[in-house]
């Protein structure tokens, strides 16, 4: 396989809540939250790897270290072979211009006060990219790489004349408009409706295949992961319990996580039948406080005495598959209906 | 100027308020102006007709030195007006820049300016003025520094707080993102989108700096060679008997200007907070009618609930919106409806109809409504039966709901369990404490919440478990229909599953009526019997579950249905629509849907479709129904 583009190497994020008063009196301090921990994942150019969780399970925070809007408390994020996780001023600014960010909220994405023309020109004059005079041809072709026609009538209005779908191909536009060869999507379709949905996805996925640009595409939904990714990573509490091709991951998961997000998706198709449900031990999950063990335990319709002592190391299962079981073969061979003894 | 500014322009103009005041103001600073080149007297020159009254010479009076009091009134005006601009633009520039970096970097610096804030806040404006007048010595420049010196921490306070929230705000983010220095960001995305509060305070700042250097040339620590209405007012008050108007004038004047600015900013800020307009506004007394003479009693095939072209409108001060375009169907007792619909197609707006829950400023047209054979909404309004209206009297009872943010639907301050006990109460006055508390145990269980977290507080359980309590309060009285708006929405993937299974265990245990509202085929798809496709206001497709997945018969299901990912079967490109508005849809003549529709015809665009009723059930309003239910289905999900 090739060498990564963007690598990040068992980061790890702990936000310490400095102690309120009332702790510091009672002695009794928070404990700090790990967002991320020992987080590696690798971004092979032209490819696209979803990284699959729910909230609190560290995807958003995994997202942000990549970009180096946050720096990791530990562990290294390389860009090319080369060590960025500390890098600052011109180095961080180029940096910046190769890989870029889509956001979720669509409808906040643009400053209301400038026209879609001048937000699109702003990256292009940060990094002094084209001449002044050039500006407004990159934006309208931009503009039209994005399907936004006529390009002129959208460049001269506001945000707030715009719908959702409309707004976040033009976040989309923005975000390509000074050809980053990364982008990190973070749930880029979660506000928006169904169908208008499948457009934007089907967007990315199209300039992709044009430009050769490679996703970290972050998402609670394992339905879109599979659309949208070569690879997945499914997240939880902050760590990385499987990772593999998307198609093998969802057809043969070694993770219980994994197959009950796989079969906790509602399933439309005409020929599915009703699904049967398992009934889960508990479902809290919070970043305070990670289980001992295995994290997922305390959720596990499989845990057994050694889940709740012992931290499962991530193990391959597979062809260039990982994932963080002591029963990964066996859930693999047999699902959840695997008896364990 | 942004189309926002336009419409606050717009709407300060348009109300009485704001015109009035904008046409005073105009009028003030239009004389001080022109001041110079008006044909008045020069305010200084005395005559010697002194205390004259008014008079077509004199048309304000003269003073006690025999000065033109019209003309000193046009001339102070030239000073209140200076003071109010060079106060408020020194104290709006400090104060928003201070409060800008303040609220940006946060931490260490934030904590050292808002020290700086609250100190100067706690001088008292007057002592700091007769402080710098006794050290400096009364002059027009300096009062204007000394009453900014005094004032400029309310801009920055408000600034700060602005801040706070815009520095998260995804543009500013994306902004960073993008490379862009600290200073780009904070002058090109921060200030421009967080000063508008902060100039409409400017007009407040503007009127207490008038009012201030008024009660400085009323003490006589103005600048004394330039005509103020507070050293006017001060000279007017000694002649009070013998010349009244002298006082008078510049009085009426400083009145009129200031509460002309206070007034204008009053509008400006009602202006910029649409929600001070719409939401507002105290609930408006509807029309009620008595229950019809001949309702046949309810038997074991009447519906449970059966609509009938319902229609609701929203009002804002310029226009109405049809949210509900004459909604029908019935459902049958123990059975369930998913109405599905994207955001706009008014399938909340059904919701809160059903449950005559709207907002104040929604309003229902026309329908009728029956719960089990009895009419609770008749043409559009309330049936009111001995003194209480029918819906109030099942509401909760016999029809519950369950919302989709618990957090906001429980009560914070109270336990789960004490919330259910005041609800059993309210409709059992009598029950025992031990029986409610053995009911509630019971639908705990039922619902999955363990019994030991039966005296949390709301804030102490996770979001699955408060939903969960959500339910548990909506089921305790036995209902025999629930309406659940987006009732998983909120919740992670595992969860939602969890408690869509729960809703339909409950179901088949209880015999409940279900009415699933969700923009979530999936889900709906799992849970309910009948599917009801929303769009622009109407139910464009209505069928049996499996009927609606397998032979969708208008083109907008197709593209819900072909616009889900799937994770079994073979990846498909995935279908869309063109990200066009559904507001484009109600306005058109024809099919709603055929702005957007990928195979729309000249037919659709001109005549509305016929509803076209299939098989059993099966409805659809579309001029192809036919075509489309008959035609290949893998071709149509692909």
């Amino acid at each position: 396989m090739t060498t990564p583009i963007l690598q990040l190497d068992r980061l790890r994020m702990v936000y310490n809540i400095g102690p309120g008063l009332v702790s510091r009196l009672t002695g009794r301090a928070d404990p700090p939250i790990v967002a991320a921990d020992d987080v590696s994942l690798s971004l092979y150019p032209g490819q696209t790897l979803a990284v699959v969780g729910e909230s609190g399970s560290g995807k958003t925070t995994a997202g942000r270290m990549a970009t180096l809007q946050e720096r990791p408390s530990a562990g290294h994020v390389r860009y090319d072979g080369q060590d960025v996780t500390h890098i600052t001023g011109a180095a961080l600014k180029s940096f910046r211009a190769k890989v870029q960010m889509i956001f979720q909220n669509p409808y906040d994405a643009l400053n209301p006060r400038l026209t879609v023309g001048q937000s699109l020109a702003e990256p292009l004059r940060l990094h002094g990219l084209v001449p002044r005079s050039g500006l407004r041809q990159a934006v309208l072709e931009m503009l039209e790489a994005v399907e936004l026609r006529p390009a002129e009538s959208f460049a001269d209005s506001f945000p707030s004349e715009l719908s959702g779908g409309q707004l976040q191909r033009i976040a989309i536009a923005r975000a390509l408009i000074i050809k980053p060869r990364v982008v990190i999507a973070d749930e880029p379709v979660s506000m928006l409706d169904v169908s208008i949905r499948s457009g934007v996805m089907n967007l990315m996925r199209d300039i992709q295949r044009k430009t050769g640009l490679t996703y970290l595409y972050i998402t609670h939904d394992l339905s879109v992961a599979r659309y949208m990714a070569d690879r997945i990573a499914v997240m939880y509490l902050g760590a990385v319990l499987e990772e593999g091709r998307a198609e093998t991951l969802i057809a043969n998961a070694a993770h219980p996580y994994t197959r009950l997000l796989i079969r906790a998706a509602p399933e439309h198709r005409a020929s599915a039948g009703k699904r049967s449900r398992i009934r889960l031990p508990s479902d809290a999950a919070s970043q305070v406080g990670v289980p001992s063990g295995c994290r997922f335990h305390p959720r596990c319709p499989l845990a057994q005495p050694v889940c709740r002592e012992k931290v499962p190391a991530l193990g391959i299962v597979g062809t260039d598959r990982v994932a963080a079981c002591h029963f990964a073969k066996d859930v693999q061979v047999n699902g959840l209906s695997v008896s364990l003894d | 100027m942004t189309p926002a500014l336009n419409r606050t322009i717009g709407a300060v103009t348009r109300s009485l308020p704001g015109a009035l005041s904008l046409i005073i103001l105009a009028v003030i600073i239009g004389l001080a102006i022109s001041a110079p080149f008006l044909p008045i007297p020069d305010p200084a020159a005395m005559e010697f007709d002194l205390y004259q009254s008014p008079s077509t010479d004199h048309w304000l009076g003269t003073d006690n030195y025999g000065r033109d009091i019209y003309s000193r009134v046009v001339w102070g005006a030239r000073v209140a007006l200076t003071v109010a601009l060079g106060a408020a633009f020194l104290s709006i520039l400090l104060g928003s820049a201070l409060g800008a970096v303040a609220g940006y970097f946060g931490g260490t610096v934030d904590g050292l300016l808002s020290r700086v804030f609250d100190i100067f806040l706690l001088i008292p404006t007057f002592f700091l003025i007769l402080l710098i007048v006794a050290l400096f010595g009364a002059s027009l420049p300096l009062t204007i520094v000394a009453i900014a010196l005094t004032t400029w921490p309310r801009s920055a306070r408000l600034m700060r707080s602005q801040v706070l929230t815009l520095k998260s705000r995804v543009y500013v983010q994306a902004a960073l993102a993008a490379g862009a220095p600290q200073w780009w960001v904070i002058l090109r995305h921060v200030i421009p989108n967080g000063i508008a509060p902060i100039i409409t305070d400017g007009t407040i700042l503007m009127g207490m700096a008038i009012l201030t250097e008024a009660g400085l040339s009323f003490l006589g620590l103005g600048d004394q060679n330039m005509v103020s209405w507070g050293s006017m007012i001060f000279e007017g008050q000694r002649h009070l008997r013998l010349a009244p108007w002298m006082s008078i004038a510049p009085g009426v004047a400083l009145l009129l200007l200031v509460a002309s600015l206070n007034l204008l900013g009053d509008q400006i800020n009602f202006a910029m907070n649409p929600q001070l307009r719409t939401r507002g506004g105290a609930p408006r007394k509807r029309a009620s009618v008595a229950p019809p003479a001949d309702e046949p009693a309810p038997s074991d095939t009447t519906p449970i609930l059966e609509v009938e072209n319902l229609r609701l409108e929203y009002r804002t001060p310029d226009r109405r919106v049809t949210a509900v375009d004459g909604v029908s169907f019935s459902l049958p007792r123990g059975g369930s409806l998913g109405i599905v619909g994207e955001s706009g197609c008014g399938k909340s707006s059904l919701g809160s109809a059903l449950l005559q829950t709207m907002p104040n400023n929604a309003e229902m047209t026309a329908g009728t409504i029956r719960f089990d054979g009895r009419a609770i909404v008749l043409d559009g309004k309330p049936v009111v039966e001995k003194g209480r209206s029918r819906i109030d009297q099942l509401r909760w009872k016999r029809l519950a709901t369950i919302f989709q943010s618990a957090m906001n639907a429980l009560n914070p301050v109270t336990t789960v369990r004490r919330q259910m006990i005041d609800a059993l109460r309210l409709h059992k006055p009598d029950i025992k404490t031990s029986e409610a508390a053995a009911r509630i145990g019971e639908v705990f269980d039922m619902i999955g919440i363990p019994r030991s977290r039966m005296n949390a507080y709301p804030h102490q359980l996770s979001g699955g478990m408060r939903q969960r309590a959500m339910i548990a309060l909506s089921l305790i009285l036995e209902p025999d229909l629930v309406i659940a708006d987006e009732p998983t929405t909120a919740l992670d993937m595992l969860i939602q599953d969890q408690i869509l299974g729960e809703i339909a265990d409950l179901r088949a245990r209880l015999n409940l009526s279900l009415i699933l509202v969700s923009h979530d085929m999936g889900a709906v798809a799992e849970s309910c019997d009948v599917v009801a496709v929303m769009y622009a206001g109407r139910i464009v497709e209505i069928a049996p579950t499996r009927a609606i997945f397998d032979n969708p018969a208008h083109p907008y299901t197709r593209t819900l249905i072909g616009s889900l990912p799937s994770l079994t079967g073979p990846l498909e490109e995935l279908k869309s629509l063109p990200a066009t508005e559904t507001a484009a849809a109600a306005a058109s003549e024809g099919c709603r849907f055929a702005h957007a529709c990928p195979s729309a015809t000249e037919l659709c665009r001109t005549t509305p479709p016929p509803v076209v009723a299939l098989s059993d059930g099966h409805r659809s309003e579309c001029h192809f129904a036919r075509d489309l239910a008959f035609a290949d289905t893998r071709e149509a999900t692909g």
